[in-house]
């Protein structure tokens, strides 16, 4: 499987926050695509690292994965584990986006090797502002190690 | 002499002559010399114990039957009165046929012939054997008694200076019998040498008196032993008044002289004593008339009665005159009764002395009855007046003690009831076992009630086994035997149904330990501790419902933070998507659809403000606190630090910072505190045209932010640090009215406190202090106990 550099994958069940992040990622140029999967089973098998696959998503990984942690069926923390627990999958970038400010989830994705953690703002501006500059950051600035492009 | 027969009337003188002999019973005898014929009258045959019919006289009839004893002396006597021709008188004696002894005395004369020739012999002879007897008998009795009186006789020939010595004499000198010399002399040298002059001038003095008196004088006999002798003696004199002859006896006298001797020692003795005896002793008698005399009274006498001995024996009166006068009447009806009954007699009086000294006596003696019905006590007295006195302070003593010990008795009662009220009121089951057989030696009330006896009384002294159900006395009664065996104290926790009751019972049982170490009881205390465990238990299912409760409100929060945030986004997002796709729009122009939408944008920015206020305060109060070390000072300038970049006052505020203290408490939630209050002070200053805060601690560890703000009212304080309340409203200064409220959380949570002091227009400030560290609760205790 290679790697879409201008893909980002958004982990979400809420389609209000789904159109917010789109509103908000709308015209940067890090990105041409945003796959959106509203569960985590359904993240899992996009990955390939679920038990079910699906033929019709695209074989190609996400250059970022942004991840809600509340989610039906599978929850952000499960599905975080399991990204990390495959060797395809392992050095994904994960940047967590959540409403939740605990202290637990925050160390348990950090165990698990999240790459970023973010709290989304109530505030829009902000929230503009903060998913830019992830976008940018990590899309852009972050170096991934080259064997991700390699087929496993 | 020769007699020729009296030639009178021939018949007559015969007559009275055959009449003379027949009276007198004597016998006569005659010899022819010339015819060599004897003739023996009727008589004289008897005499001789001879039958006239059957035997013939002759000398040798007559020497048969003369005693053999006598007989040699008789021949020889007979054939020398007849040679010689002289005169015959013997006394002999004759040996009847049945073995009679017969004393016989003869008178012999010769008779001449008519030419005066020896013609023969005539005799007579009688019976003496009376005489002879009573003779013997005298004799016999002189020699017994002079032999048991150790008297011997002897005479003294003072013309021949011979003396003739008696054997008891010669005995008492010591010489065999018939050894004496005859010598005075030799008497004279057996006298003691101190004695002899004495003896010596005794014998001159009785050469002139006619009687020798020698009364006690010693001899020495040859084995050097000492005899004590007494002489009596009767001089004689000659016609001429010389004296001739001493007859005396002497007597040996050293018995009688040591018996002397001994009563003399006696005597000694018993004076001696007497005078020593501590008291007096003395010898009373009671006549049957009822006077009374002292026979004897010792020199003790005078120490007691002060007076002499020889004045009480002459008047007895003096001893009773001394007595008191109300003791003598009892006194002397208790000598009547002692001698009435002749049992001991004892008494103790008291006396007066002449001196006028007062004195008890004690007397005690034993009475005798003499024949004569005299009444004889010898008594002993003593002088007990010390004794008195001595048994008058000790019964005083005793008296002093007995009271003491009445006051003691009384004080241990008190004391021991109050001790008993004590363990009674006691919530406690009291209880001591003795050993040997599970006996309750005592118990309080409380034990008392719980036994199937009831009551205290009816409990002690009884055996376990009969106060308690078989089952559970059985019990007791193992546990009992394990303290006894192992002298160990037993402390047990256990639960009984008792009356369906579920009891919780904290016991210890104690062993009672002798000096030797042996257990002879034990002492137990039982408490009911069943409110207590059912308290620990409803406490644990208060703390697991607590915990449980906990994590509820964590998912709530959890929840919250999520599911309540997400919409408000949502409603910001919008509108401002909203905002963008009016831009250009003429409705955009309208004013009221521009305030609208800044209201419902102003609307969700402040709920999500309020929702993370009410987040932030509630994980305040659940956060774990990680105590350490913290410098204030640290906390103030990051505080400030942030303030000064999120904030968006075009005028900074000039800050201060004081002496800070370095405090244990948690540094992210004490940084909440001073972000909190920085922020604050800094918000209400904002309209001064130099707004200036100050922050500094005292001494004692009180913590102040003070600012030059609006202030606020003191009365509407307490409102101060309540939730969402507010005393500035939202248009002077905006705010949640949530911040302080936090504060207060977390310095609580700190245990310390927190208040406010200031005065509308003149700033504000805010106090808080720490508790200090030996004064900090451990979290556990805050939330849940």
């Amino acid at each position: 499987m290679t790697l879409d550099p201008t893909r980002i994958l958004l982990v979400e069940d809420d389609p209000n926050d789904i159109e917010l992040f789109q509103l908000a990622l709308d015209g940067h140029n890090f990105v041409n695509q945003i796959d959106v999967v509203m569960d985590g089973e359904a993240a899992l098998n996009y990955l390939r690292i679920g038990s079910a696959v699906s033929e019709s998503i695209n074989p190609d990984l996400p250059r970022l994965i942004l991840l809600d942690l509340k989610l039906p069926k599978i929850n952000g923390i499960e599905v975080l584990r399991a990204i990390r627990s495959h060797r395809h999958t392992r050095d994904l970038v994960v940047v967590v986006m959540t409403s939740s400010a605990e202290n637990q989830d925050l160390r348990t994705c950090y165990e698990l090797g999240v790459n970023s953690y973010i709290v989304k703002p109530v505030d829009f501006q902000q929230f503009l502002n903060i998913t830019r500059q992830v976008g940018f950051y990590w899309m852009m600035l972050n170096q991934i190690p080259s064997s991700q492009t390699e087929l496993e | 002499m020769n007699h020729r027969p009296e030639k009178t009337s021939l018949g007559n003188s015969e007559a009275v002559l055959s009449l003379a002999l027949r009276v007198t019973k004597a016998g006569t005898w005659q010899w022819d010399r010339v015819t060599n014929q004897v003739f023996w009258s009727k008589e004289n045959f008897q005499l001789l114990g001879y039958d006239p019919q059957t035997t013939t006289a002759s000398y040798e009839n007559w020497l048969k039957a003369v005693h053999p004893g006598d007989r040699e002396r008789v021949n020889s006597l007979i054939t020398q009165a007849f040679a010689a021709a002289t005169e015959l008188h013997l006394e002999y004696r004759v040996l009847l046929t049945d073995g009679r002894v017969r004393w016989l005395e003869t008178f012999g004369e010769a008779i001449d012939t008519e030419n005066g020739e020896p013609g023969g012999m005539i005799g007579i002879q009688f019976d003496i054997t009376e005489r002879k007897q009573t003779e013997q008998l005298q004799q016999t009795r002189l020699q017994v008694a002079m032999e048991a009186a150790r008297i011997g006789i002897w005479e003294s020939d003072l013309r021949t200076n011979t003396e003739w010595w008696s054997p008891q004499v010669e005995a008492l000198f010591g010489f065999a019998p018939n050894t004496f010399d005859g010598d005075r002399n030799t008497f004279l040298e057996r006298v003691h040498p101190d004695d002899r002059a004495i003896v010596n001038a005794d014998w001159e003095a009785a050469m002139q008196t006619g009687t020798l008196r020698d009364n006690d004088y010693r001899i020495v006999l040859p084995d050097q032993s000492i005899r004590w002798l007494s002489t009596l003696g009767k001089v004689l004199y000659d016609e001429a008044g010389d004296p001739i002859r001493v007859i005396g006896v002497d007597v040996d006298i050293t018995q009688r002289k040591q018996a002397e001797e001994e009563l003399r020692q006696s005597e000694l003795r018993f004076r001696n004593m007497a005078a020593n005896v501590p008291g007096a002793i003395f010898r009373y008698v009671m006549h049957p008339d009822g006077s009374d005399r002292v026979v004897y009274m010792s020199p003790g006498c005078f120490d007691l009665w002060e007076v002499q001995a020889e004045e009480v024996v002459k008047n007895a009166r003096i001893l009773w005159d001394q007595i008191d006068e109300e003791d003598r009447p009892a006194m002397y009806e208790s000598v009547l009764a002692s001698a009435r009954t002749l049992q001991p007699w004892s008494w103790q009086w008291r006396i007066t002395t002449p001196s006028g000294k007062r004195k008890w006596l004690e007397a005690s003696g034993r009475p005798q009855r003499l024949p004569n019905g005299d009444t004889v006590w010898d008594t002993l007295i003593l002088d007990v007046s010390d004794r008195k006195r001595a048994e008058l302070e000790i019964r005083q003593l005793n008296e002093a003690l007995e009271q003491q010990n009445r006051n003691l008795e009384a004080l241990v009662e008190q004391r021991t009831a109050l001790l008993l009220t004590f363990i009674n009121a006691l919530p406690d089951y009291i209880f001591v076992i003795e050993r040997e057989e599970m006996r309750i030696l005592f118990c309080n009330d409380r034990l008392a009630s719980t036994t199937l006896l009831g009551d205290r009384s009816a409990v002690q002294g009884k055996t376990i086994f009969e106060c308690f159900p078989a089952a559970n006395a059985a019990y007791f009664a193992e546990q009992n035997r394990q303290v006894f065996e192992s002298g160990e104290t037993l402390h047990i926790q256990e639960d009984f149904e008792l009356n369906s009751h579920h009891l919780y019972i904290d016991t210890y049982k104690i062993p009672l330990k002798r000096p030797d170490g042996e257990v002879y009881a034990l002492i137990g205390t039982s408490r009911d501790i069943t409110e207590l465990v059912l308290a620990r238990q409803a406490l644990v299912q208060r703390t697991a419902q607590l915990e449980a409760s906990n994590k509820e409100l964590e998912s709530f929060s959890y929840s919250v933070s999520h599911d309540l945030r997400a919409p408000l986004r949502h409603i910001h997002g919008f509108v401002h998507a909203l905002q963008q796709r009016l831009q250009g729009h003429y409705a955009l122009s309208d004013p009221k659809v521009l305030h609208y939408l800044q209201v419902i944008e102003n609307s969700s920015k402040k709920m999500g403000a309020l929702i993370d206020g009410l987040l932030t305060l509630s994980r305040v109060g659940r956060k774990p606190m990680h105590y350490a070390p913290v410098q204030l000072r640290t906390l103030v300038e990051e505080a400030i630090a942030l303030v000064q970049s999120s904030t968006e006052t075009k005028v900074a505020a000039e800050f201060v910072i004081g002496e800070l203290p370095t405090v244990r408490g948690d540094a992210t939630l004490l940084q909440q505190v001073f972000s909190n209050l920085i922020s604050n002070a800094v918000k209400f200053s904002q309209n001064h045209p130099t707004p200036r805060i100050e922050i500094g601690s005292s001494p004692e560890g009180t913590i102040w932010i003070k600012d030059n703000g609006v202030g606020f009212q003191m009365e509407y304080a307490d409102k101060l640090f309540g939730a969402f309340q507010r005393l500035h409203n939202q248009s002077e200064f905006e705010g949640t009215g949530i911040g302080l409220a936090i504060v207060q959380r977390i310095i609580h949570r700190h245990g310390g406190t927190i208040w406010a002091e200031s005065q509308p227009h003149q700033g504000a400030t805010f106090f808080f202090n720490l508790a200090r560290e030996k004064n900090l609760t451990p979290e556990k205790d805050y939330i849940l106990f």
